[in-house]
């Protein structure tokens, strides 16, 4: 998962050895501290900075509304009195240029997939996709439907699978929380990567 | 007006339009050839009964066999609200190579379901104002709702076996036109 | 709100603009294509067929009883209804008897599961037009419903309750007075939202006299249920086609005057009392006995052809099936409610502006799963 500040900061598997180059692009081009021109310690910020993004990314994730069936009113529930995923963090937006993860709520159908992977590339990275629900997952009830598609990890890479016919709200916060570790940990999507 | 009285005024006024008119389960039955289909929506909706009400239409795909060469019915589904009665139009055509008049000038609730018969069944409306599909993608490549429909008539691209080739089987067709006498009981769904 | 002021040499423009398949206020994957004129719509085309899932062959694949469970995400919003008219039409193809138990409760699934429907018409409209603070509410106030819907099925939505030949399982002990309250609590709580909606100034310059519909031209394309009804066409299946046990229950059917975005609201709150009526009174004559005919697991319909219809919360929703003797049907055609009352409103949007596409499509409650099947 490409990750912005990948630029600037070696990944996690990189030996901590590996001299680092200065943190440049991300949040302005000047390097946050003045330890960073140090090769070890640069690495250790440059790691540090990092952890703390993913961090407070993790808190903070907005979703894009993408409900497209049943599932959605699920994910509507969840966001309203009840079950509140706002307490979260959790902020739907409408545009999915200012939404880091997407909640593919519903059936992907062959009419929709061109559509979804639009709005997937409109998001800025780094972005997260949340597959909820059976037909998200792996087409679902529907998977003989000559216009659906069996699963959405065919269309975009999928960080958690939500299953469920619909998953209640609690499972979609379940979803999220393991989303967070996965964010925490700087994990690569589960699906294969297209 | 009872449902004999109405039976009775459209057998009546559609005299030497349709074919039969009778009293059914769901209400009037009407069978009429496919030329004169126009005729008989017509002549329910302003005839006494007062059929303005336009449910639904559709079709049923019978696809050639042994005996016979095949067929399309369709069916279109009045109501008169005033009098609180049914109807139900049957006419047969060919399964290709012939249009039907469209009623959308009639019933222009009648527009949006003849271009889903013509998106799942191919039947082509005379007369209809913007006849393409409406359900499916503007390129999909047959009449899914047809018994004899394939699916790999469609080079689709979000499949398993193009999106992930070596973790997937190799392709082969797949099981989507059910055959007239489907047997769902065995071998699970689909 | 009609006054024209003239600045200097105004040039309009013509512009294209779409909205969805991904939008907020589409209620679903629903695409306007609107060509405007500055902000009034000149023309608008609508596409559908972004959540086709081909329910109908599918049901011609997998048999009766396997294609019931999914008819629930037809309309999922209010999915008893939709499992009411699919089994209808097999109990009246195949001439099945349903004991007298399992029609009372199907009334009151059904009915419970309108009031839910139109507290997220209730909440979703307000949201469209700004006032977030019904969407809580309406939800809030859901919940409780699918409590009892989870109490009775273990699913909260598309809980597979009503089978062909009755329904699924009996009422629970102690549901009866759940039920009760649920209802005591809603009922005291719609002049509130009738308040914070009705007797707002600016929600009532949104939706007041906004996209008014004229009866003729809803029976010409079939509009049912409440957009129907709001226009004028005075047609509940529930009284006028009466199915099940409808016939002994006494509730009246609003009925709207002028088809604009108000009625359609108001017509839907009123059925949210209308309906709690309903079940009260099916609570209290709900007769003793099975709620289950047996029927073969192989279950088989004769050749013919069968229309059930059932007034959903959306309007008519109907499954004309066509058997040819096996365990599946031939055909099963899903007339949608939400098809019919979708391509009403086609022309409806012109000559009002973009702010009001929004009051207008959340008016009239559609569901994408009922518009594209």
């Amino acid at each position: 998962m490409a990750h912005g500040l990948e630029q600037t900061a070696p990944s996690a598997d990189e030996p901590a050895g590996t001299p680092a180059e200065p943190p440049t692009g991300g949040l302005g081009s000047r390097p946050t501290s003045l330890l960073a021109s140090v090769p070890v310690a640069g690495v250790v910020v440059a790691k540090l900075e990092r952890w703390v993004f993913d961090q407070a990314r993790l808190r903070s994730l907005w979703p894009l509304t993408f409900g497209l069936a049943c599932c959605a009113i699920e994910m509507m529930a969840a966001w309203a009195s009840r079950f509140d995923m706002d307490r979260l963090g959790v902020m739907p937006r409408a545009t999915p240029r200012q939404a880091d993860v997407m909640i593919v709520s519903g059936t992907v159908t062959h009419k929709m997939a061109e559509r979804l992977r639009r709005l997937y590339d409109q998001m800025p990275e780094p972005k997260y996709v949340v597959a909820m629900g059976s037909c998200a997952c792996c087409g679902g009830p529907f998977l003989d439907g000559y216009n659906v598609v069996r699963g959405v990890d065919l269309v975009v890479p999928v960080d958690v699978y939500v299953p469920g016919c619909p998953p209640r709200p609690e499972a979609l916060i379940d979803g999220f929380y393991k989303l967070r570790e996965r964010i925490a940990k700087a994990q690569a999507p589960l699906s294969p990567v297209r | 007006m009872t449902r004999d009285e109405a039976t009775n005024a459209v057998a009546t006024e559609l005299e030497g339009i349709a074919l039969s008119v009778e009293d059914g389960p769901m209400g009037l039955l009407v069978r009429c050839d496919a030329d004169r289909v126009a005729h008989v929506v017509r002549g329910l909706r302003d005839g006494s009964a007062c059929f303005d009400y336009f449910t639904f239409m559709t079709a049923v795909d019978y696809p050639p066999t042994d005996e016979d060469a095949g067929r399309l019915d369709l069916h279109y589904h009045l109501r008169s609200v005033r009098h609180r009665l049914t109807a139900v139009v049957v006419t047969t055509i060919p399964r290709d190579g012939v249009s039907v008049r469209t009623v959308s000038d009639l019933f222009a609730g009648a527009d949006w379901h003849e271009r889903e018969c013509y998106d799942l069944f191919g039947v082509v409306f005379a007369g209809h104002r913007n006849l393409t599909r409406i359900l499916l993608p503007d390129d999909w490549r047959g009449h899914p709702l047809r018994k004899d429909y394939r699916q790999e008539e469609n080079d689709l691209r979000y499949v398993p076996w193009k999106c992930w080739p070596e973790t997937s089987e190799p392709r082969k067709p797949e099981a989507t036109a059910a055959p007239a006498k489907a047997k769902p009981g065995q071998g699970g769904a689909g | 709100m009609s006054a024209t002021v003239v600045i200097g040499d105004t040039h309009q423009e013509e512009m294209l603009i779409n909205m969805g398949p991904q939008h907020p206020s589409t209620h679903g994957v629903l695409r306007l294509v609107l060509r405007m004129r500055g902000e009034v719509i000149e023309e608008s085309r609508f596409v559908i067929g972004y959540l086709h899932r081909n329910h109908e062959k599918i049901s011609e694949q997998k048999g009766w009883i396997r294609a019931l469970p999914l008819t629930d995400r037809v309309d999922y919003l209010s999915p008893i209804t939709c499992e009411w008219a699919m089994a209808l039409a097999a109990e009246r193809l195949a001439g099945v008897e349903v004991p007298e138990r399992a029609e009372w409760l199907r009334v009151i699934a059904a009915e419970l599961y309108r009031i839910a429907s139109h507290l997220v018409f209730a909440g979703t409209f307000g949201t469209d037009l700004g006032a977030t603070t019904l969407f809580l509410y309406c939800f809030r106030e859901r919940e409780p419903i699918l409590d009892i819907f989870e109490k009775l099925t273990g699913q909260r939505m598309t809980c597979h309750y009503v089978r062909i030949g009755g329904v699924g399982w009996d009422l629970p002990p102690g549901l009866d007075d759940g039920i009760r309250r649920v209802l005591a609590v809603i009922e005291s709580r719609l002049p509130e939202y009738d308040d914070l909606f009705t007797n707002n100034r600016i929600l009532r310059a949104r939706v007041e006299g906004v996209g008014p519909v004229a009866a003729d031209k809803a029976r010409a394309f079939g509009a049912s249920g409440p957009v129907a009804r709001a226009s004028g066409v005075d047609f509940d299946l529930r009284r006028d086609d009466p199915y099940g046990v409808y016939d002994r229950f006494d509730f009246d059917v609003p009925v709207g005057q002028q088809g604009d975005c108000l009625d359609r609201f108001t017509v839907r709150l009123e059925e949210i009392r209308q309906s709690a009526r309903i079940v009260r009174q099916a609570l209290d004559g709900l007769p003793a006995g099975d709620v289950r005919t047996k029927l073969s697991a192989r279950f088989r319909t004769p050749e013919g052809v069968a229309y059930g219809a059932v007034e959903g919360a959306r309007g008519e929703i109907g499954y004309y099936a066509v058997g040819d003797g096996s365990e599946a049907p031939y055909r099963l055609k899903i007339r949608s409610p939400s098809f019919s009352n979708l391509a009403l409103i086609e022309d409806t949007l012109v000559g009002w502006k973009i702010a009001d596409v929004v009051a207008i499509l959340g008016s009239v409650d559609i569901v994408l799963g009922d518009v594209d099947r």
